[in-house]
């Protein structure tokens, strides 16, 4: 699946939720919205990954150590055996970043100059809805998971806004959403 | 797609062993009926082709000779490569990831 998939199933669980009958429970309603969301928040990592997958395909020698390891997402090791003894090298271990992170290494790194401003009205709904997202996915009894429709229609705006922001960054033309 | 393979095939010819992957025809991709798996490559689309995109080798405008040429390039590094998703996958990537450095980037 693309993130366009993704994007269609965020719309979709939205649309269902707005057809169903009026005054059902809002627990029911809220599987809708928290669907909806995070299936936003996949379409846009999906993008980012894809796009990190673009560079990481590219010949090795092309890229610095650190930003190699940073694109495929595998740690960085210092060798202490074998003919690389004493050097850093990429290891076989599995290092994830966070997709803010990979958000502004794509833009530093390929944006050609332009540059994040974490006080942008794009940045600062990205963030909102990162917390909305992290309610849901790392639960706690202490913090009640509380979505409501506009969540979801914000996390949708903010993966459609931001993979329009790093397409123009990066590629020098939107993606067609 | 005949373009990007002659083109290939011309770019190979300080290569002998990378040509003769290249003139050979591949076996099909596992499931494919076909060695040039006519069926992935039309459904192929990158993330940053319009959702119009027809898919692989069905056009033959700058961008479609690019990515066709560099699957071609791929497929001859292993004799044993199959035009299979994977491949046609990291084919573009490199052509997508190449045209964006192209643009400029911080080193």
């Amino acid at each position: 699946m693309t993130f366009r998939d993704f994007l269609g199933h965020a719309q979709k669980f939205l649309d269902e939720a707005e057809s169903l009958p009026e005054g059902l429970a809002e627990t029911a309603l809220m599987r809708y919205y928290c669907a909806s969301l995070v299936f936003s928040w996949i379409a846009l990592e999906a993008f980012v990954n894809d796009m990190m997958g673009d560079f990481a395909a590219l010949p090795v020698g092309l890229f610095s150590l650190h930003e190699r390891a940073f694109l495929e997402e595998k740690a960085v090791e210092f060798v202490v055996k074998g003919p690389d003894l004493g050097q850093f090298s990429l290891s076989g271990r599995r290092e994830f970043h966070r997709v803010d992170e990979k958000i502004m290494f794509l833009i530093a790194k390929f944006g050609k100059g332009t540059t994040i401003d974490k006080g942008s009205t794009w940045w600062q709904k990205f963030e909102a809805s990162k917390d909305k997202r992290n309610k849901i996915v790392h639960p706690r009894k202490d913090e009640p998971v509380d979505i409501a429709a506009q969540d979801a229609r914000d996390a949708l705006d903010v993966a459609c806004e931001v993979i329009r922001v790093i397409s123009r960054s990066v590629w020098g033309k939107e993606a067609d959403l | 797609m005949i373009t990007a393979w002659s083109y290939v095939a011309g770019l190979l010819q300080g290569d002998a062993q990378r040509l003769k992957v290249h003139l050979r025809v591949p076996n099909p991709a596992k499931g494919a009926p076909d060695p040039l798996n006519a069926v992935e490559m039309s459904r192929f689309k990158h993330d940053e082709d319009p959702q119009t995109y027809r898919g692989l080798g069905t056009r033959s405008a700058l961008k479609d000779r690019q990515r066709m040429a560099q699957v071609f390039l791929a497929r001859s590094k292993d004799a044993g490569a199959t035009l299979d998703k994977k491949l046609l996958n990291k084919a573009v990537s490199q052509v997508v990831g190449v045209k964006a450095l192209q643009k400029g980037y911080t080193t």
